[in-house]
Parts: structure tokens; sequence; C-alpha cells
């Protein structure tokens, strides 16, 4: 090129460069030093483009490719009958995708047209929590989580109508959206709220438990009652779809098939939302008229152990956690010292009273303490000799039978069935503390502990909901307590159910549907089957027998007996007798004097007679159990004249028996 | 019309080159500006003045680059006016005043300081051929270059005044430059580089973005828009996604993609062979160019051509550079590709002297 350059130059009239030599060389080196640095480009091409090609396009692909789950309807929750005691309905949330908000170069105006509109928006909701200083930093949160398209939920359970409102000023607010969510309501409320729970927001703090086994922050999740313990077969299976987004986070389209959700399982209870109804019928109106502030009403069934209902006074409408509690609401439920959190039937361990006859009784026999004929002599009072000076009177100490205290009466001679019936306090005091004047040596506190426990009374609860366990006293335990001495008096108030003994509704009515059940304890439970949504049955609780109790016949047809004889003219349920109708009971008038008790004023030191606790477990119908009761009313006096009567009205109402004259409560002694 | 037999040396090489660039130019602002409407009308308009901008390239290659020696004077005070008028009743944009927004056409300065610039420089460096010292041509047209690169940094605009004094390097590299001149004038630009430096002429955010660059006092979300770019291209693999097919440009991750990141597009889109097209065809654009100064006919042609080579070579390495993680992000768009009608129309005239320049190396002699 040179050569061939040369001889033209010379024919130019132009004035060639002057160093045209030099010229050209330094052109070479500017040429070549570019060439260079276009490799250099190249090569740099090359090692992006394909060396770390997998690293760049994983990149790619997280950048517009969401995962997004598909959430699951919650499976239900029905009653024996097939009747659904709760209702799947959407709710409301408030939220703001934090890149759709409003931009401006100018960072000043920009964050003043947004805290304007955080503040219209916290003005519109209206909610505890919910200020625009709050959502500005949760916002924030979401940003510096380097997450500005995901949806920040600034306020849940938004009512419809302000939902709408919000909805339709959205244009004026950019970045706010207003979503529903699966969610729930309860249309029974208080009737089952302590039963069925309620769902919400995963727990602060257990975010990391919850999400490591597939929940998403903003779940709702069962926290309490059946809600919470089916949670693993109420909740579903989310779906999964794959979306691609654009760089504003639009939804462009779905990539792929998704996979569909999967509704929950619903759970059919034992519960029998008829009987339900018909004891709360029975158990408010009586407390109101005892002014009773607490009570429990649990109902089996004997043979199975089925909880056909269940009622726990005071209790608390489940819809106010879903629907979000206010502040003052929440602390109402906290400060009642008769907590309506708490599942009265369950979890309330309170002195049974004479329905522990029962066991006592039972444990008499069977122990070969007594037998059918042996007669024990009731005075109505008699004094029980100081252990240390017998010869001394004075020195000894009075114990009445609850007859002589209500109407200076006396039981006479008894035998164990007499006294069962007649709920005779001396007979049971001298056969398990013994009574030296008459020879009587007396079972001791440790065989009826033993007893409680065959029973079932202070073992673990198994039942889904509630941890409630009764509790057996026994003379080692007194000593490691209290570092004190079991006594014969000791003996004496454990032999009715009083003392150190204590018990849940639940437990007695299981005590009385063991009876009931020709001496097998059977498991109480509360979730019969769980179905799939086309009704299949996924799992099936069938009953469990805890026990068979070590129970002779002749002893278990004798406290049959003598339970049907207390529901009849001779018993002291005698007013709550069904007319055409046989059924079993027991009394129960268990005094206390607890913590609530003293703190409500309802007990005192000094007081003159202790409050009572009124106390009635039956069954019925005598013949073929169907239905195992126990009537628990704190501070609600007889349970002859407030806890029978409830009891008698709940199995008349079961078993669809027209009651013309029902048994009359017996209104406060107060009165 | 001129003389049938000028064309005979006109460079049809480098005018296919140009026309494929600026095919594949308009396709793939198509593609990076499918269904965004704010951006929907770019492709026509670049394929518009794309054939405007040929019809400038032919007209200014008909004519005698020589003329141009002519106007070289007035075109320097022109460009000194507008230079300074715009920082006046410039539009501000980004916080920097670069441009007059003529009846919504938009006019650099500094685009057209560039071209002025190098044909200034090419004739004072000329005329001062055989003077002695050399040295003092380098000075005096530093002199000359002062004025005006004082008055792109008050924009602020760093690109272009960079762009401006490499223009000005390679031509008195070109223009006689010995060795040890070259150290001279290496230690006077340190110094210099320095001074700007430490005077504080040079603003944060451009510190900042050298900064990024090297990875120093790094924000995160700072480098968005460079690591979408690596993203996009770094995904292309050997074929790329097809063309309309990248994800990151289609669902426009990346940013400013039609303009400013249109390289990254092609890299997603065609992958490194479809890159390595764009980037030879703009190679080879430059190595014609440096041809034509080969064969120019006198120092003036040699100059401007060697002028324009440097402009297009820093031009295409500043942006492709950016895109591949080499250097700062800047607002310098790839000639002859990028969406950009002033910066389109001012690269093909660039061109057209090139022509010029080439179709008159030899004198006609009959």
């Amino acid at each position: 090129m040179i050569v061939n350059d040369l001889p033209i130059r010379r024919r130019t009239s132009q004035t060639p460069p002057p160093d045209n030599q030099g010229g050209r060389t330094r052109l070479l080196m500017l040429g070549a030093g570019m060439l260079i640095a276009f490799v250099l480009l190249s090569v740099r091409l090359y090692d992006l483009q394909i060396t770390y090609q997998r690293n760049f396009e994983a990149q790619a692909r997280r950048n517009s490719l969401v995962e997004r789950k598909i959430p699951a309807p919650r499976g239900l929750i029905y009653d024996r009958n097939g009747e659904p005691l709760v209702r799947n309905a959407p709710a409301f949330q408030v939220a703001i995708i934090p890149v759709r908000q409003y931009q401006s170069d100018n960072l000043i105006e920009r964050r003043i047209k947004r805290m304007e509109i955080y503040n219209r928006l916290a003005q519109m909701i209206n909610q505890p929590g919910v200020t625009a200083g709050d959502i500005y930093t949760r916002v924030l949160a979401k940003v510096q989580q380097g997450r500005p398209y995901d949806r920040v939920v600034i306020a849940d359970n938004v009512p419809r109508e302000t939902a709408l409102v919000i909805q339709e000023q959205a244009l004026t607010m950019p970045g706010v959206v207003v979503q529903s969510i699966g969610s729930r309501t309860y249309p029974y409320k208080e009737l089952l709220g302590n039963i069925l729970g309620y769902i919400g927001r995963i727990p602060a703090g257990q975010e990391t438990q919850y999400e490591q086994n597939g929940y998403e922050r903003d779940d709702r999740v069962g926290l309490a009652g059946i809600e919470f313990v089916a949670e693993e077969y109420l909740r579903g299976t989310k779906g999964r779809e794959t979306i691609l987004v654009d760089a504003s986070g639009e939804e462009l389209r779905r990539q792929g098939e998704p996979v569909a959700p999967q509704e929950g399982y619903s759970v059919r209870l034992t519960l029998d939302l008829r009987l339900q109804r018909i004891i709360s019928d029975a158990l408010i109106p009586a407390m109101q008229l005892r002014n009773a502030p607490r009570g429990a009403v649990v109902a089996l069934n004997p043979r199975t152990g089925e909880v056909l209902g269940m009622v726990s006074v005071p209790g608390y409408d489940n819809n106010l956690f879903v629907q979000g509690i206010s502040q003052k609401q929440w602390q109402a439920l906290q400060e009642d010292l008769h907590n309506p959190l708490l599942n009265h039937a369950t979890d309330d361990l309170v002195p049974p009273g004479s329905t522990f006859k029962i066991v006592t009784t039972a444990a008499l026999l069977e122990e070969g303490t007594v037998t059918p004929y042996t007669v024990i002599n009731d005075p109505g009072i008699f004094t029980l000799p100081d252990q240390y000076d017998p010869d001394n009177p004075a020195k000894g100490q009075k114990f009445y039978c609850w007859i002589a205290l209500s109407s200076n009466g006396q039981h006479g001679p008894q035998r164990i069935d007499d006294a069962l019936r007649n709920s005779c306090d001396t007979y049971f005091y001298k056969a398990v503390g013994g009574y030296a004047p008459e020879n009587i040596a007396g079972m001791g506190p440790d065989k009826l502990a033993k007893w409680m426990t065959i029973f079932g009374i202070g073992e673990p609860s198994k039942l889904e909901i509630g941890f409630g366990r009764g509790f057996a006293p026994t003379p080692a335990w007194k000593r490691n307590t209290f570092g004190d001495v079991w006594t014969t008096g000791d003996s004496y108030n454990m032999s009715i159910g009083q003392g150190f003994v204590l018990a849940t509704p639940l437990e007695m009515a299981n005590v009385m549907a063991s009876i009931a059940n020709d001496g097998v304890l059977m498991q109480p439970q509360l979730v019969r089957e769980v179905v799939d949504s086309d009704g299949k049955v996924i799992r099936a609780f069938e009953p469990k027998v805890i026990r068979q109790l070590p129970i002779s016949e002749p002893t278990l047809r004798l406290i049959q007996q003598a339970l049907i004889d207390v529901v009849s003219d001779r018993g002291t349920a005698r007013a709550s007798q069904i007319p055409g109708f046989q059924y079993a009971g027991k009394t129960g008038t268990a005094e206390f004097c607890d913590d609530v008790a003293i703190k409500t004023g309802v007990c005192y030191n000094g007081i003159a007679y202790l409050p009572t606790h009124a106390w009635f477990v039956a069954y019925a119908p005598a013949v073929n159990p169907q239905l195992a009761l126990a009537v628990y009313v704190w501070n609600g006096g007889q349970g002859s004249g407030v806890a029978a009567p409830i009891a008698q009205r709940i199995i008349a109402g079961y078993f669809n028996i027209p009651l013309e004259k029902p048994a009359p409560i017996e209104k406060s002694a107060l009165e | 019309m001129p003389d049938r037999r000028l064309w005979r040396h006109f460079d049809y090489w480098l005018l296919a080159a140009i026309v494929l660039l600026l095919i594949g130019g308009v396709a793939m602002v198509y593609s990076a500006s499918r269904g965004d409407p704010v951006i929907e009308r770019t492709p026509t308009d670049q394929a518009i003045t794309a054939l405007a901008g040929l019809v400038v390239l032919l007209i200014i290659a008909v004519i005698d680059y020589t003329l141009l020696k002519n106007v070289s004077w007035a075109l320097y005070l022109l460009t000194l006016a507008s230079l300074g008028a715009v920082l006046v009743i410039g539009a501000e944009r980004f916080g920097a005043r670069r441009w007059f927004e003529l009846g919504g056409f938009d006019i650099q300065p500094g685009e057209l300081a560039k071209l002025a610039l190098g044909i200034v420089l090419a004739q004072f460096v000329a005329d001062r051929q055989g003077r002695r010292p050399y040295l003092e041509t380098v000075f005096l047209s530093g002199l000359l270059l002062a004025p005006c690169v004082g008055l792109i940094m008050l924009q602020p605009n760093l690109s272009t005044a960079i762009t401006i004094v490499f223009m000005w390097l390679t031509i008195i590299f070109v223009g006689g430059l010995e060795r040890q001149h070259a150290v001279i004038i290496t230690l006077a630009a340190l110094a210099m580089i320095f001074l700007v430096i430490e005077l504080g002429l040079i603003e944060d955010y451009q510190v900042n973005r050298i900064q990024q660059l090297l990875g120093i006092n790094v924000e995160p979300g700072e480098t968005y828009q460079a690591d979408q770019a690596l993203v996009a291209l770094g995904s292309g693999g050997w074929f790329g996604a097809g063309f309309g097919q990248g994800q990151q440009s289609q669902l426009r991750f990346l940013p400013v993609r039609h303009t400013d990141f249109i390289f990254s597009v092609i890299g997603e889109e065609l992958g490194f062979v479809g890159a390595m097209l764009f980037v030879t065809f703009l190679a080879f654009v430059i190595f014609r160019a440096l041809r034509a100064a080969w064969i120019a006919r006198d120092t003036f042609g040699r100059l401007l051509c060697v002028s324009i080579a440097a402009v297009l070579f820093l031009q295409t390495y500043i942006n492709l550079g950016m895109q591949v993680g080499l250097m700062p992000v800047t607002g310098v768009v790839l000639p002859f590709v990028s969406y950009g009608r002033s910066s389109l129309i001012t690269a093909l005239a660039a061109i057209g002297i090139i022509e010029s320049v080439a179709m008159r190396y030899k004198k006609l002699d009959f």
C-alpha cells in the first residue's frame, strides 16, 4: 500500500504532509492502540456472556419470575350432625406497594406527598396502630429489605365500607391497594367461642417457626381451640404459580402450569349443636337468677367418651379476635377475674363436693372397708376425739352432716347405698377417716387417692383442648408441701370431695360416664373425624378406652341404683325428677374459699357459712344411658336447688321430654 | 453536480458498514421500545433521522473538506458562543444544563463542539506543520481548547470534556508529537487530572460513579442501572434470547435501554455473536476513518479524520465499557446505534467528512 501510494503523492500538486512518514507511524500506533482496546473489550464481553452466563441468567430469572402462593380455602368445622359451626368470609386489608407510590425527583415534595397519603389512610382506617408514622415505618422496612415490589399490609380487618371507600379513592393515592384474604366468622360467638377458638396473624416471635412449616408472614393461622389443634388439617395446601413481572412489578402473565391449591380438610366435632343450645339455655338463665359469675356444663356420650356438649360461662366472642380486638376489649377480657378466655369446663380446678362420693363409695366397697350391709350411724353432729387426748371431750372436734346444718336433722343408721343416696357425710367421714369410739378403722386417704386416679381425676387431660387436671391429695404430699401431718379431719374432708380434693367438671362428668358405661372409663374426645371437601373421611378418631375400672358387678349395680334413687322421691334431687323418665344423678354442694372468692368478696375471714359451688352429675336414661353430665355453677349455692334443676332441663330437652313444671331454681340465700 | 469520477474513491465499504449499523440500530431500538408507550415512536424517529443523516452524509461528502478551513474560525466562535449560551438559557435536566430545546428538537452544543473543535484544531495544527518547537503548537492549541472545555465542565458534562481532550491529544499525537514531548504531556495531563479533582471541578456524582465502578463506597441499589445492564448482557450466551425475547429488556428491568444501554439489549437478545458483530462493524468504521487519515492528501484532511476517529472511538469505548463494567456510568450513547437524533445526525455528518477526505485523496490527473 505504501509502495502504491508513493507515485501518487509525487504527482500531487497539493502540499503533502511534511512529516508524512512520521505521521503514518503514529497513525499505525494509534490504530494498534485502538485495536488492542477493542480486543480487550471483546475478551471482557466473552467473559460476561459465555463464562458467567449462568450466573447472569439466574439473576435475570430472579428479577422477572415471581413465585406466588395461591391461598387454599380453610377447612370448615361441623358439629356431629354436619351443621357448620364456622364460616369462611373474606376480610379486607389495605396494603401499599412501595414502588408504586407517589414519585418525584424532588425528595422533599415526594416525602410530603406520601405523608399526606399516609395521613388520609390512617384517618379513614381509624384503627389503633395505624398512624401515618406506623405506615411510614412499615413501608420503609420493606424497602430496606430490598423488596419494594412486595405489598406491605398496613391494616387488617378493615370494615367492608371503609375498604370500598379506600378502593374508590385509590386513584388519588398511588401505591395503595385493597385486597381481600380468606378469614372466618363464627356465627355462634360465645356459645362455641371457647371450643372453636379463633384464627389470626402469626404471633410475634413465632414467624420463623411458622415459616419453616410452609407458612407466609401474612397468613392466618389457628391460635386457640379447635382452630389451633386442628390447624394441620384445616390449613390446606397452598397452590403455586409463577408470574412474569416487569420492572415496575406489574404482573404480566403466568408462566407454566399453576399448581392448584388444595382446600383444607374439614373437621367434624362430636359436639351436638342442638344440645349445646339446650345447655346454654338452661345454664345461663339459672346463673343469672343466682347472680353466679361462672359455670360450666359438660355432656358426654358415656359409651364413647364423645363430648356432646360443653358450655363455659363466661365465654367470649371469638369473632373479636379475627376482626381485630380493641385494646379496651382485650383489657376487659384480661381483667375479668372469671377469665372468659379459659374453658371452665376443662380448666376449672374446684372441690367437687358430694358428687365425689361416687368415687368414695366405689373405693370403700372395692377395698373391702365396708360391705353393702355395714351400718354406720349418723347422729347429725358428732365429736372426733383429740388424737392425743381422746378422753377429753372439750378438746374434740365437732363434725356436722349437712342435714344437721340445713334442718337440724340426722340420717341415723345408714348402709352405704343409703349414704350415697342421702349424701350422708358422716358415713363417709367415719368409713374413710375412721372413728375410734365406734371402732371404725377407716380406709385411709391413700387408697382414696388411688381410686381418684383410677377414675381419671388428676390424670393429664387427653381432650383436644384444655389442660386442666384435678388433684388427689395424700398424706405424703401434705407433709412434703406444708411440712404438716395429715389429720383425721383431712381424711373426713377428702371423703366428701372437700379439703384438698380438686377436680374439673370434665373429670366429674367422666366419672359419671364410667358408672353409666358399666365401669369402662372412656377417653373424652371432641374431634370425631376429618373429612375432605368431598366428604370422604380422611381420618376417623375412634373412641378410646382409658381403662376398665376394677369394680365388681355388685358394686357397680349398687352405685347405679343409689344414683337412680338420688333422683327419686327418696333422694336429694327429688325435685328434679322428670315424670316418666328415669335417670341417675348425684348432687354436690362444695364449700370453697379460693383467691378469686376472696378478691371478689364472696368469701372472707370469719364468714359464717362458706360459699358453695352447686354441682350435679347425672346420666340418662337410667337404663342404657346415652348422656352423662356434669353441671357446675361457681358460687351457685345448693347442688340440689340449682345444679340439679339445670340438669333436669338439659336432659328433658335433649330427650325431647316436655317439662310441665321444671324444678324451680333455688334463689340466692341472700335474697 | 460534482464530477462523476469523484465517486470512484468514495469509500463504499464504510458506507455499507454505516448502513448496516443503522439498520441494526433501528431494529434494536424497535425491540427495546416495544410495548412502552413513552418511547413507542423512537424506532420510526430513528429511521427517519438515519435517512436524513445519510443525505447529510452524502452532501458533506460531495463538498470539498478543504472548504471547511474557511469557516473554521467562525465555527470556533459559534462553539464558544453556544457553549456559553447554554449555561444561561439552556434547559436544565437531571441537574445539568446541556440542551437547547428548539421546538421539540434538542440541540446539544457539546455535540457540535466535538465536530467543530476537531475542524479548528486539525486546521490549527496542520497550518503550523514544520514550525519548531512543536510544543508551542501543542500549547497554543491547548489554549484554544481550554475555554471550551471549561464551559463544558460547567454544564457539567465530564464525558464530553474528556472526549474533546482525548481528541486533542490524538490530533497533537498524530500531528507530530515526538517521544520527549510525550513524557512532558503525560506529566502535564496527570497534573491536570490531579488539579481537577483537588479543585473540586469534578462533581460529587462523578466521583461517585467512578467509585461505583471500582466498588468503593457503594450503597445498595446505587449501581442498579449498571447491574441490570450486566445481567442483561451476561445472560445472552452465544446467540442470545432472540430478537424481542430478552426478559431484562422486554420487561423493562434495563434502564434507558433504547439509548445509553442499547448494547445490553443487543447482548441479551442476539448473544455474544450478535454483540461482536456490532462491535466489529463499529471498529471497522473507526479503522476506515483511520484509513482515510492514512491516505489523506494533506495534513488537514489527515488530522480531521484522526479527530473524528478519536471521537468515535472514545464514545464507542466509553459506551461499551460502561455496559461491560469497565467504565463508569455516563450518558454517552453508542454512535450509529443508540436512539438520539442530534447525536446520530452529528455522527453521520462526521462520516460525511471522512468520505470527503477519502474521495479526494488523489488529484485527478486528467
